[in-house]
């Protein structure tokens, strides 16, 4: 008898042709179940995936790339993300550049993490000696664990803020009012961000938000309300695969 | 699925690094639709005493950003734009052609503001 090493389920095997399946995490060759074989995909960035590649020829290593699947603790071992922590931050170099006064605040899209906008918060950095600091919300990332909510969103932004010295612990206000502090969304980011920048109304000099130009909360289309069932049901499908 | 999503987009830049080898997170799919369905963009701009810069693909979904531009500024300050990058679609900020006018305008609206 065999279980899973994700979930501990005893792995079942039906008849002849099922029992040659064979799900294994490609990287310990745990056996897994069929649902968390496919839970945990990657692909690995090769030796020539340098990660200040900036001739945009992704698509043609997209083509070549293969999806590999992993238990849950190969996953976050081989991922680029770092799972002891819950944010990044770029730092500009004072040897190198200007300390530019200009700290970003990247918050992803749904489904993505804190490495969606990672590469381009590395060339905000040594372009223009920004501060950048990447945050995964709530349910994705490293906080895949944790309810995705607006106040679970809030807490981590303040919690992420305070630790990074934007704002004071005590009062909740700007350690630094020289400092401009900007707030970039992607998709869910960015409608979250419409909540976000009114909670932390005063902290935030500006806001960059990008792919939000459909309403699609109260009083949306037709077509808006379709393209959410739409994503409802494939990420429904996605977990059942 | 984001295989999928992402060979019918143009995207090619850093799209790897981004997406791929850090993995994605559909498991709350659920209450991400949730936020989405509740946000109401038109009720909390008129809150916000920031300038906004919206920056959209055009060939992604926008039948609310004229709107939510006029909703930004008060007449006596003009501050927020909108940025729309034709040919672009949701993962232009992915994508070669617009990548670096992306960086060089997050730039100047942030050291401008």
């Amino acid at each position: 008898m065999t279980t899973c090493k994700d979930c501990d389920q005893v792995i079942k095997r039906h008849g002849l042709f099922c029992s040659m399946a064979s799900f294994a995490c490609e990287s310990c060759e745990a056996d897994l179940c069929k649902a968390c074989f496919e839970s945990y995909p990657l692909v690995l960035l090769g030796d020539d995936d340098t990660t200040s590649n900036s001739s945009g020829n992704d698509k043609d290593r997209l083509k070549k790339a293969r999806i590999q699947n992993f238990c849950k603790a190969c996953f976050q071992r081989l991922s680029v993300l770092d799972f002891e922590t819950t944010y990044d931050v770029f730092e500009p170099s004072i040897e190198t550049s200007e300390i530019s006064g200009v700290t970003f605040v990247f918050v992803h899209g749904g489904g993505g993490s804190r490495a969606m906008f990672r590469p381009h918060a590395r060339e905000l950095t040594a372009r223009h000696g920004h501060r950048c600091i990447l945050v995964d919300l709530p349910g994705h990332g490293s906080l895949s664990d944790v309810e995705l909510s607006l106040d679970t969103c809030w807490q981590e932004l303040k919690n992420v803020m305070e630790e990074n010295k934007i704002i004071n612990e005590e009062d909740g206000k700007r350690t630094n009012p020289e400092e401009k502090v900007v707030y970039v969304g992607g998709s869910l980011g960015a409608y979250i961000g419409f909540y976000l920048l009114e909670e932390f109304k005063g902290i935030f000099s500006s806001a960059v938000l990008m792919d939000c130009g459909q309403n699609v909360g109260p009083g949306r289309s037709l077509k808006a309300t379709i393209g959410l069932h739409i994503y409802d049901v494939m990420c429904c499908f996605a977990l059942q695969q | 699925m984001m295989l999928d999503v992402t060979k019918k987009s143009p995207a090619d830049q850093w799209v790897i690094e981004s997406t791929f080898a850090a993995g994605w997170f559909f498991d709350q799919g659920k209450e991400q639709v949730s936020i989405l369905r509740t946000i109401a963009p038109a009720k909390h701009i008129p809150e916000l005493d920031i300038p906004i810069c919206f920056m959209n693909g055009g060939l992604d979904h926008r039948d609310s950003e004229e709107l939510w531009l006029n909703l930004c500024d008060t007449p006596d300050e003009v501050n927020s734009i909108l940025k729309v990058y034709s040919g672009g679609d949701h993962f232009f900020m992915h994508d070669s052609r617009f990548v670096h006018d992306v960086l060089k305008d997050m730039h100047s609206f942030a050291v401008s503001n």
